[in-house]
């Protein structure tokens, strides 16, 4: 009576794994500076540390990060300053994470064009990565 | 006389009747119709069985169902550390909760370190321990703060500007709130106090020799 199992075999770890896969897309080129006001007992810490992770540092060395933690009853919000002259403003109080980096991922890592594989490493570049 | 066979004078067989048990071979592909109480006790006898999956749900049929693990046996290693924590809590004067965002381990450390020099004490507990250390205790309301990854600072002194001195060199760490003295402090807070001179001592040029002008501007 019943059919053969169709589908994929693909497994998911849950949210984490849309996450992760979101995350693995995330390129900052564009941006200038993240500054975020964030109240301290919101799931936009949990954000934060994404965004913090060394890979998505790895993709713009010269985006700074700041965050402002905020004691009044006010709305957590994440604006994001890019390099010419534009920013982005996240009004995260109803956001998930998973919501606010498929926006970011729409909006700004579509931006940016693929640059060629083979790029010379140059000592600067070196010196760079290791900080 | 005994040479005779009792059998052929005492008892005659008749000729006639012929018992049959089992005689010849059993015919298990067409078997003989029991008798009628052979019939009842084996109809009687027969085994039964329960469907394992007569009064489950639809969910329950489903293939990859999954049985709720009831989270009742606690972790008795559990169970100390968070002992262990709650004294953490109770003895020290100034407890401060930071969000660490990732760090190398070799970077934690030092922060550790550097933190052990001014004689604080830098953890890291999950919200299950922290939950088993601080439900039903005034301290409660620090469960709320631990959302994504938390570090936690007790100190035995009060020393709110070490603590900043310190935190500066490690941005990783985010500070989110404290408990000074047992008060629940936010972020604003906590930068207020540092900024109070807590020394006994007066500024340096403030100090004004006690004559009669300054009695009277004393004098309220």
């Amino acid at each position: 009576m019943s059919i053969y199992y169709s589908g994929t075999f693909k497994r998911s770890a849950g949210v984490i794994s849309a996450v992760v896969k979101q995350l693995n897309l995330v390129n900052l080129k564009p941006v200038k500076k993240f500054k975020s006001n964030l109240i301290h007992f919101t799931q936009m810490l949990d954000f934060l540390f994404h965004i913090s992770s060394p890979k998505v540092a790895e993709t713009n060395l010269n985006c700074v990060i700041k965050t402002n933690i905020v004691c009044d009853r006010s709305e957590p919000q994440i604006k994001i300053d890019l390099n010419d002259a534009g920013s982005i403003k996240f009004l995260a109080n109803n956001l998930t994470v998973l919501e606010i980096l498929q926006q970011i991922n729409k909006h700004i890592s579509s931006q940016v064009k693929e640059e060629s594989v083979n790029q010379e490493t140059t000592k600067a570049r070196k010196k760079q990565i290791k900080r | 006389m005994a040479l005779i066979p009792r059998k052929a004078l005492c008892e005659t067989s008749s000729l006639l009747l012929q018992f049959r048990r089992f005689r010849g071979k059993i015919n298990i592909q067409r078997p003989r119709k029991p008798h009628f109480e052979r019939a009842k006790y084996i109809a009687l006898t027969q085994p039964y069985f329960i469907n394992p999956n007569k009064d489950k749900t639809p969910q329950e049929l489903c293939k990859g169902f999954k049985e709720q693990r009831s989270e009742e046996t606690e972790n008795p290693f559990q169970r100390i550390l968070s002992q262990e924590l709650y004294k953490w809590l109770t003895s020290s004067r100034l407890i401060v909760f930071y969000h660490s965002n990732p760090m190398p381990a070799e970077l934690r450390f030092k922060a550790k370190v550097s933190f052990k020099k001014k004689n604080m004490h830098l953890t890291q507990y999950g919200k299950k321990t922290v939950e088993m250390a601080v439900k039903g205790t005034p301290y409660e309301a620090v469960l709320n703060l631990f959302v994504s990854h938390n570090v936690m600072l007790f100190s035995p002194e009060p020393d709110i500007k070490t603590v900043f001195s310190i935190s500066k060199k490690f941005p990783q760490f985010v500070l989110l709130a404290g408990v000074l003295e047992g008060k629940f402090v936010s972020r604003d807070e906590l930068t207020a106090y540092s900024l109070i001179r807590t020394s006994n001592q007066p500024r340096p040029g403030s100090y004004k020799p006690l004559t009669a002008s300054v009695a009277k501007s004393l004098a309220v």
